[in-house]
């Protein structure tokens, strides 16, 4: 089946996934920017300021204990009170952006690098490779992600990297089936064909024809991934499986306020806010820059 | 018939795929169950007596084979903690799972359905973008933070829910629904997007047909067409996420059930985990990848009935 406008082949894998993506309105006008991109990418730029530069903005240190203050409403020595324990809810928050924002980043970016050469050899080569990749895919997706990452925890303890890495292979299925996408929808047109006819081999036509193309919607992707990575490292520190205990992150905090929910609930609402303002702005940000970029190519996904 | 035939094969390749690959992950890999069993202090010989006691003394390949052979025949191993078999102790919870999983779809569906007929009725517009946004708000709360949101506000300052322990259907349908009503919304809050997604953008596209044009021409109310006319033909990709999703549920409740202590699979699990009972682990996750390939499986089928094209079509995909 191939489109008969553009020629190029259209994959409906799921042809209902398919159909609701292209009949998505592009987002604000569409010239310019609107204003769900701007102040969501404004928060990005703040949360990842003070993650960065936490030790020296002023906040306190989220690991002390002040213990004439435990369970401290929002005050002036503590903007967002205290927790069970008299630990300073904004410095957690702030340290906690530490761990959302490293794995948030990371994990995407491990899944890509493995996600996006397996994406294009399948493509790319088609055949057997390719029903090999498409079945292996399949495989991996039959064990839902959280399982497999409880799985990985077990296995492995709870660190930063274990999370951030074993997040990132999580995330190759999708990277690899964008850029399978991709490679299959233009590996047919004419600059491919006239690679191929100067003499260029696979290699050089995969790297220098076709990946900056699949580069595009796969990036577009990137940042929707982003605000998933981070859902799902709340969920893994919720539950205790991400980094260690005293360590502050906000999944983690929002789990240590649900026993004091009834007195002092600013403990588990303040980082549940600050989580649910960065996964939105990462999920507009990264929505608008898809709908740009990667619209038309989407689509055959 | 033939593409029956295929998908039987892609099946039992997946489940045997999914059932080596957790295997040797649990199995092969560091933090061996008999040094948990024999504590810090214990001695190299007595690991070793507890591993070959269990077992675990043996290669690999011969404990999978086992573990297979039995597995099909319904003895999926003892729990190393409780001693109780694994398969009875999944099947006794499964219920809970599903029912909490069933409540959601309904709730999910319940959100979905008017939202997604306003949004595509209005398409475009002011109600359609309120929507639109509500829907990316909703999509951005993770279903822990909805549950612990929920449970403040509606348990705790509104009084109306008052966290209840969960009880068996034995106890009365009242009794036993109100366990499933915070968690089950907790789920939906986040399912509801998708689907409403989906139809809106099916019946924008079942709006612009001639036989709507027609059935308005003939003077027959909006609502009277949307309803009857239009909504029928329009939520078919909507089932079949719904079916989908029921596929990723079994799996996504995990965090729900041990938040609100609802005796399901995923607390098992959870709880396994916690215990580091990785013979419970293991046939957990066989347990619910196979439900998750059973259930894609029958709706490619239910789909491929419906819709003649998908039988040539994906055959080879």
């Amino acid at each position: 089946m191939a489109d008969p406008t553009t020629n190029r082949p259209l994959h409906p894998a799921r042809p209902t996934l398919s159909r609701f993506r292209r009949m998505r309105p592009t987002t604000g006008k569409s010239g310019q920017f609107g204003l769900a991109f701007w102040l969501p990418l404004a928060w990005l730029i703040l949360i990842t300021f003070c993650a960065i530069f936490a030790p020296w903005i002023g906040i306190q240190d989220p690991d002390s204990l002040d213990f004439i203050n435990l369970q401290a409403e929002p005050n002036d020595a503590h903007l967002l009170g205290t927790d069970h324990l008299g630990r300073d809810v904004l410095a957690r928050v702030v340290y906690g952006a530490r761990v959302s924002l490293v794995v948030g980043f990371c994990a995407p970016v491990v899944g890509m690098l493995l996600g996006l050469p397996i994406g294009m050899i399948a493509g790319y080569f088609g055949g057997r490779i390719d029903g090999f990749i498409v079945g292996s895919i399949d495989t991996f997706l039959a064990v839902p992600g959280l399982v497999l990452l409880l799985l990985f925890s077990l296995i492995f303890g709870g660190s930063l990297l274990v999370v951030t890495v074993s997040l990132g292979l999580l995330f190759i299925p999708i990277f690899a089936r964008i850029s399978r996408a991709a490679t299959l929808s233009f590996k047919s047109s004419e600059f491919v064909l006239a690679a191929r006819t100067i003499g260029a081999g696979d290699f050089n036509i995969l790297l220098r024809e076709l990946l900056p193309n699949v580069v595009l919607p796969v990036l577009a992707f990137g940042l929707v991934a982003v605000a998933s990575a981070i859902v799902v490292e709340g969920a893994l520190s919720f539950l205790g499986l991400s980094v260690p205990a005293p360590h502050p992150s906000w999944g983690g905090m929002i789990a240590g306020g649900r026993e004091h929910l009834e007195e002092s609930p600013h403990i588990s609402v303040f980082p549940a806010i600050v989580m649910f303002l960065t996964v939105l702005s990462f999920n507009l940000v990264g929505d608008t820059l898809r709908s740009r970029f990667a619209d038309v190519r989407e689509a055959a996904i | 018939m033939r593409y029956v035939l295929k998908r039987v094969r892609r099946l039992i390749v997946v489940v045997f795929a999914v059932t080596l690959f957790t295997f040797l992950l649990v199995n092969v890999l560091p933090g061996d169950v008999a040094y948990d069993i024999a504590g810090q202090d214990a001695s190299e010989e007595e690991v070793q007596a507890i591993r070959a006691d269990l077992g675990l003394d043996r290669p690999v390949m011969i404990r999978y084979v086992e573990w297979l052979g039995d597995f099909v025949q319904g003895d999926w191993g003892r729990s190393f903690r409780t001693d109780e078999p694994v398969a009875e102790a999944i099947w006794s919870r499964f219920p809970v799972s599903l029912e909490l999983m069933v409540v959601a779809q309904v709730f999910a569906l319940i959100l979905a359905v008017p939202f997604g007929i306003f949004a595509a009725y209005r398409a475009g517009r002011t109600v359609d973008r309120t929507i639109a946004t509500a829907g990316f708000m909703s999509l951005s709360i993770p279903s822990f933070m909805a549950a612990i949101l929920l449970i403040l506000v509606v348990s705790l300052n509104l009084g109306w829910l008052p966290t209840s322990e969960y009880e068996p259907l034995s106890e009365g349908l009242w009794a036993n629904l109100r366990a499933f009503i915070l968690p089950a919304l907790a789920i939906a809050l986040s399912e509801w997007v998708v689907l409403m997604r989906v139809l809106r953008a099916d019946l924008i596209g079942v709006l612009q047909q001639d036989y709507i044009s027609l059935a308005r021409a003939k003077g027959l109310p909006v609502w009277h067409v949307i309803l009857r006319h239009a909504l029928k033909p329009a939520s078919f990709s909507m089932i079949t996420i719904l079916g989908l999703q029921i596929g990723t549920l079994i799996g996504g409740s995990i965090i729900i059930e041990s938040i609100f202590a609802l005796p399901g699979v995923g607390r098992l699990l959870i709880n396994a985990i916690y215990a580091r009972d990785f013979i419970v682990v293991q046939g957990v996750v066989v347990f619910i990848a196979f439900a998750y390939v059973l259930v894609n499986f029958i709706v490619d089928l239910l789909y491929a009935v419906l819709d003649p094209r998908i039988r040539t079509e994906r055959s080879d995909g």
